[in-house]
């Protein structure tokens, strides 16, 4: 099943290059209706626009209709038995998170994983940072979102190789999927990685990719509250860039508020204030950048 | 919006187990969620009823437990049941006091069926 709508497909996930032609299998693809079989009495074959999961039970029906699975009419035995387990159930995006971070440690690949509410500047941010250091760094970005290349064609104008995950309904970007990013993307040696999640305070906070450093993006149009609100979020980031400072004379928003309440659920988080627009702060987040390949 | 990917990875978990152990289908399976997990309940049953149509857990009944959050202080030691979250130690006023249960996303225990 698809793990984004919860149709037979087994995904909708897209990869995809700015430039390249789209491959895999196609994703408007017609939700067919439910069968359960009661409704189809007639014995012909129905056409459907894909295989889907339940066609077994339509056999039954046609040829086995009248036997029904009471277990009385059974000479077997069924036997109950009961299994302790007692395993995280995210267990498989932390372990693929894991590969992720042992792959990216390998190669000397810094990764930050940047998440916040749409709207607040991930792109923005990213586009000036890519554009002013494109000589001081080598940097690779998997962008994340529902539909649409349009943030990959800013960063590829930035200058930077990107690829793009369209997570169709998703609501974040997991581990496998950027397992499978970075396989297309080839990120070289000693480079940084961005990975713009799916714009979200919430969902993404669950999934770890691997990254070296999570960044969350509150920008000062935003409650100063919303660290509160949204506390997973601002408790797994390290680093919390305020943006659109050029703003901060235009609306109510308190730069102390918004740290009060975000280290009330995070007493170790750092704070940058920047403006992608004016390029305010941002020589600060480019020495924590580097920064982080001296620690 | 992400518990249908949790509500697969459930069925996936307990279908590798279940399959394991020679089951022919599965009759019960026991969620463990922590208050704090980031996982709404409600939403997770819903998921969870679209998740195991055609597969193991078809007919399985499916047990929600909820954990209660606990925290401990590293500072001073104290064990206790947090009235919120992000609150400091109500003793020493540690701000950071552990969370040491409530986070919990487990699949707890199963019952499979084998035919004989």
């Amino acid at each position: 099943m698809c793990g984004t709508c919860g149709c037979g497909e087994d995904s909708h996930i897209i990869y995809r290059k700015p430039g390249a032609p789209e491959k895999g299998h196609l994703h408007y693809h017609v939700h067919p209706h439910e069968h359960d079989g009661s409704e189809h009495e007639h014995g012909h074959h129905h056409h459907h626009d894909h295989d889907h999961v339940h066609s077994h039970e339509d056999e039954h029906v046609h040829s086995e209709h009248a036997h029904s699975h009471h277990p009385a009419h059974h000479d077997h035995s069924h036997e109950t038995s009961t299994i302790r387990l007692e395993r995280n159930i995210m267990a498989k995006n932390d372990m693929m998170a894991e590969r992720n971070r042992g792959y990216f440690e390998a190669l000397n690949i810094t990764v930050l994983n940047l998440v916040s509410s749409p709207g607040s500047g991930k792109t923005s941010v990213l586009e000036r940072t890519l554009k002013e250091l494109a000589g001081s760094l080598d940097a690779f970005v998997i962008e994340g979102d529902q539909q649409t290349m349009l943030d990959a064609e800013r960063i590829k104008a930035a200058g930077a190789p990107v690829i793009q995950i369209n997570t169709g309904n998703g609501c974040h970007l997991d581990a496998l999927m950027v397992n499978k990013a970075v396989k297309q993307l080839e990120p070289k040696k000693g480079s940084y990685l961005f990975i713009e999640n799916v714009g979200n305070l919430v969902c993404p906070s669950l999934f770890d990719l691997g990254e070296s450093k999570r960044v969350v993006i509150i920008s000062v149009t935003e409650g100063a509250d919303k660290p509160s609100k949204y506390p997973t979020m601002f408790e797994t980031a390290q680093l919390c860039l305020i943006n659109k400072s050029d703003l901060l004379p235009y609306v109510d928003f308190s730069i102390e508020e918004v740290k009060e309440h975000a280290l009330r659920i995070n007493p170790k988080l750092s704070f940058i204030v920047v403006s992608a627009r004016s390029g305010e702060g941002f020589e600060l987040w480019y020495d924590w950048l580097k920064g982080l390949r001296n620690a | 919006m992400h518990e249908l990917s949790i509500a697969l990875s459930i069925v996936d978990l307990v279908t590798t187990e279940a399959l394991a152990n020679g089951a022919s289908s599965v009759s019960r399976v026991e969620i463990g969620l922590g208050n704090h997990s980031g996982v709404i309940r409600e939403a997770l049953e819903f998921a969870m009823e679209e998740a195991v149509k055609s597969t193991l857990l078809e007919h399985a009944v499916i047990e929600y437990v909820s954990i209660e959050a606990q925290s401990c202080c590293q500072e001073c030691g104290l064990n206790f049941t947090p009235e919120g979250l992000y609150l400091p130690c109500p003793d020493c006023g540690n701000p950071m006091p552990e969370l040491i249960h409530g986070k919990e996303l487990i699949v707890k225990s199963i019952d499979i069926e084998t035919t004989k």
